[in-house]
């Protein structure tokens, strides 16, 4: 049960994108097709379970004064080994629309964020189903902004057009402000949404605890200096 | 005293390079398991990106060594079948699209006129450099289920290209800047560039054509 909730929670409640507003270079980038959204997400959530494990398992030894390179250096290891992979397995169209993306799944904030708030904390099997959450939760996310952004720029989903007669590609929708703008607007409404609920139950609305830096020892050693 | 809560910094060194060795080690072999196949996938995209360029069937492999030759950066791969030249292919590049390299491969009949031009690799923008450079089949939800056909999409920026050969008092460039292509709105640059770089290609394909012909073995020229 516990496993399971470490996924749903990177689906839903935690999403990096639309919650924790982490990696957002490669969402904003990426999601012109939905294509390309399926394509960076599940490249994505391969290094996050990879590195995940990794660090989990080795984050006892590690001495604390270097784990942050060290969880580079993973990282790193395994986002060049997707490149690899995909180079040689992947069709070619998919390659040559990520390919100048994949390198930047290392400085992917989503990742390192994950190996050092959850993965350096948690066993091996936990640290999988977090990363396996995580990974879905900016799979799918970056697949539906893909999709939202396709379809506004030129009537079509996952190169299918819908709307037959739509000639003319609008061009906002598919470059980064609108990228921008459609994010900013499903945020928006999230927050709305969740304010209201929230009131309505009597309740204050509160952000979910991953937010605020005491999950993160990234700056918060030095804060305690 | 525990590792973890370590401060020497020569362990901490010796850590570290234990743990870039170790990634160094993973590297090496994926690159190993991977290399034939990364060498097979980019064989694959350059032979149908040749079978494209509609000169034709062949049956030799245009990109071994014996079969190139390269002449002011363009290069030039023979294309038989049955040992007859049946065209020539044509590689170059140019940095000067909207962003990055753009890679063209041109398709010339032995008598130097282009059959089709095609774009192999570019970083433009997409919805604006992009449709200069992309041939694509439109889907629609009308024909989703039919089978997809088999021709080479058209591309009206990249065809007004093909029949076209140099010397034919052919200016190579966009009709704004006063020779004799479209270019398509939004994209000037790179219409632009595609435009100089075919240019470039047919005519460096016109001022070797003799030697090319020769290296390729098919001296006959018909008139």
């Amino acid at each position: 049960m516990k496993y399971l909730s470490d996924i749903i929670r990177g689906i839903w409640k935690e999403n990096p994108v639309l919650v924790l507003l982490l990696g957002t270079c490669p969402t904003l980038a990426l999601t012109s097709s939905a294509s390309n959204g399926v394509g960076m997400g599940l490249a994505t959530t391969f290094v996050l379970v990879g590195s995940n494990l990794v660090v989990s398992v080795i984050a006892g030894i590690v001495p604390k004064k270097i784990r942050i390179p060290v969880y580079i250096v993973v990282i790193a290891t395994f986002v060049t080994v997707v490149d690899l992979l995909m180079k040689a397995y992947a069709p070619s169209a998919l390659y040559k629309a990520l390919g100048i993306f994949i390198p930047l799944i290392v400085v992917n904030c989503i990742v390192l964020g994950r190996a050092e708030a959850f993965a350096s904390k948690n066993g091996p099997i936990r640290s999988i189903c977090d990363g396996l959450g995580m990974g879905l939760g900016f799979t799918l996310t970056l697949t539906m902004l893909g999709m939202l952004r396709e379809f506004l720029s030129s009537g079509s989903i996952f190169g299918v057009k819908v709307i037959t007669a739509w000639t003319t590609d609008f061009m906002l929708p598919a470059a980064a402000p609108g990228a921008f703008i459609i994010v900013g607007v499903i945020l928006g409404l999230r927050n709305h949404f969740r304010r209201t609920a929230a009131i309505r139950a009597g309740k204050l609305y509160v952000p979910p605890e991953d937010i605020d830096c005491e999950h993160c020892h990234i700056c918060a050693d030095d804060k305690k200096d | 005293m525990k590792l973890k809560e370590c401060e020497n910094f020569v362990v901490l060194g010796v850590f570290l390079g234990v743990v870039g060795l170790f990634s160094a080690l993973v590297l090496a072999l994926v690159s190993g398991v991977t290399a034939p196949a990364i060498e097979k996938a980019d064989q694959r995209a350059k032979k149908e990106a040749l079978e494209q360029l509609g000169l034709g069937e062949f049956d030799n492999d245009p990109t071994a060594e014996k079969e190139k030759c390269k002449f002011d950066g363009v290069t030039f791969m023979a294309l038989r079948k049955g040992g007859k030249l049946v065209g020539i292919a044509a590689e170059s590049e140019t940095g000067g699209g909207y962003a990055g390299t753009i890679r063209e491969l041109v398709g010339f009949e032995p008598d130097g006129t282009i059959r089709t031009v095609l774009i192999t690799d570019e970083k433009e923008t997409p919805g604006l450099g992009k449709n200069v450079c992309e041939r694509r089949n439109k889907k629609t939800v009308a024909n989703f289920w039919k089978p997809e056909d088999k021709k080479l999409p058209p591309n009206a920026i990249l065809d007004q290209y093909s029949g076209r050969k140099a010397g034919d008092d052919t200016k190579w460039r966009l009709k704004k800047d006063g020779g004799d292509f479209d270019g398509k709105t939004g994209a000037t640059v790179t219409s632009r560039a595609v435009a100089e770089m075919t240019g470039k290609t047919a005519e460096t394909f016109a001022g070797h054509r003799a030697e090319i012909l020769a290296k390729f073995g098919a001296t006959e020229v018909k008139k």
